[in-house]
């Protein structure tokens, strides 16, 4: 592949599954920092899979797959340093969270997705945004039956949280 | 909420932008980054440059110093003085073009991406064509002037230290270039 064909494929593919890789970053970083941080590592990521992608998955399973491995790894390395985490606070973000949110419902739904561990947060991703279980095993390299567990587990916690939510609002 | 109705609002997000770029934080960003981009390809292609002049004097002057004439010798400096000949074209060419970037954000990023694919041409020519040669050639001369010595497995030593030190070096030039295809990829709708 030359490094042409790799370019062009790669501004494709972040042009098209952008919200795709923005969900990951929302999800696996809590800060401004982090969350550009997290995007370029999972930028640099993407285009050094493209020579491996061999079209035998959807890109969107594989730019999960990359994307996940890439925040979960980040986060393991990054934990070592959690005292440390927030020494530029006053550097200029060049992401800024929307003012008026979406929906304050999407808000308590990601606050609800970073309190799970990092294998359940990667799973509801995918959940949510419809892959099979296949596809889900596929990206994770856990088995199908684990992923019924698991996934009926995470729905009854969400639902059970969304009463709360419901209840109470915010 | 049943888990169908969080579908629906997750699934809310993908006709929606869940962030805004902060252009004005973005234009900063980048123009420290051309700048940056700048000083180390000036300063890389300056160091290749003086090393190639001085390695090749070396030989040249020892070759003559020492009365030995040996042609091997004669031609490695003339292949290191025409390298740091090419360097000074290929940097005069990259002077020149600076000009045609736009005095814009994306002018700027351009630029930097230019200056960061010319750093990334460098060491990657370096690593794959330059260093090469230049291992091959001093194992040769090595050979050649004093046959096989301690010096051979030394030289062997050092140029495998070496080539992982420049493909070290090369890697995060091209983590740098990749950074700047994120921010326009950012940038880019």
């Amino acid at each position: 592949m030359t490094e042409e064909e790799q370019k062009r494929i790669f501004d494709t593919w972040l042009g098209k599954y952008r919200p795709l890789l923005f969900k990951v970053v929302r999800a696996y970083a809590f800060n401004l920092a982090d969350q550009e941080d997290l995007f370029q590592d999972i930028s640099l990521q993407v285009w050094r899979s493209i020579p491996n992608f061999r079209k035998e998955s959807q890109v969107s399973t594989w730019l999960y797959r990359v994307s996940l491995n890439t925040a979960l790894r980040r986060n393991r390395t990054e934990s070592k340093y959690k005292d440390n985490q927030y020494p530029f606070e006053h550097v200029e973000h060049l992401l800024e969270e929307r003012e008026e949110p979406v929906d304050e419902r999407l808000a308590w739904l990601y606050g609800e997705i970073a309190k799970l561990n990092e294998v359940d947060r990667s799973l509801t991703l995918l959940l949510l945004d419809g892959f099979s279980y296949k596809e889900m095993a596929e990206v994770l390299g856990i088995s199908e039956s684990n992923i019924g567990v698991k996934i009926h587990r995470i729905k009854k916690y969400l639902t059970t949280q969304s009463q709360k939510f419901e209840k109470h609002g915010v | 909420m049943e888990f169908d109705e969080m579908k629906k609002i997750w699934d809310s997000q993908n006709s929606e932008h869940l962030y805004v770029i902060n252009e004005d934080a973005l234009h900063n960003r980048i123009r420290t980054k051309k700048k940056r981009s700048q000083q180390l390809v000036s300063l890389a292609e300056v160091i290749i440059m003086i090393s190639l002049l001085v390695a090749g004097s070396i030989i040249l002057l020892a070759n003559l110093v020492r009365g030995e004439h040996i042609i091997f010798k004669y031609f490695a400096a003339i292949v290191f003085y025409l390298g740091a000949a090419y360097l000074w074209f290929k940097r005069s060419e990259r002077k020149k073009g600076e000009g045609r970037f736009e005095n814009t954000m994306m002018g700027d990023l351009e630029h930097a991406l230019s200056n960061s694919n010319h750093q990334v041409m460098l060491s990657g020519t370096f690593l794959y064509k330059v260093f090469p040669v230049i291992s091959i050639g001093a194992l040769i001369g090595e050979w050649v002037t004093s046959g096989f010595s301690w010096m051979i497995p030394a030289i062997v030593v050092f140029f495998i230290v070496m080539y992982f030190a420049s493909r070290w070096e090369h890697g995060c030039y091209v983590s740098k270039l990749r950074e700047l295809e994120s921010l326009k990829a950012m940038l880019v709708e």
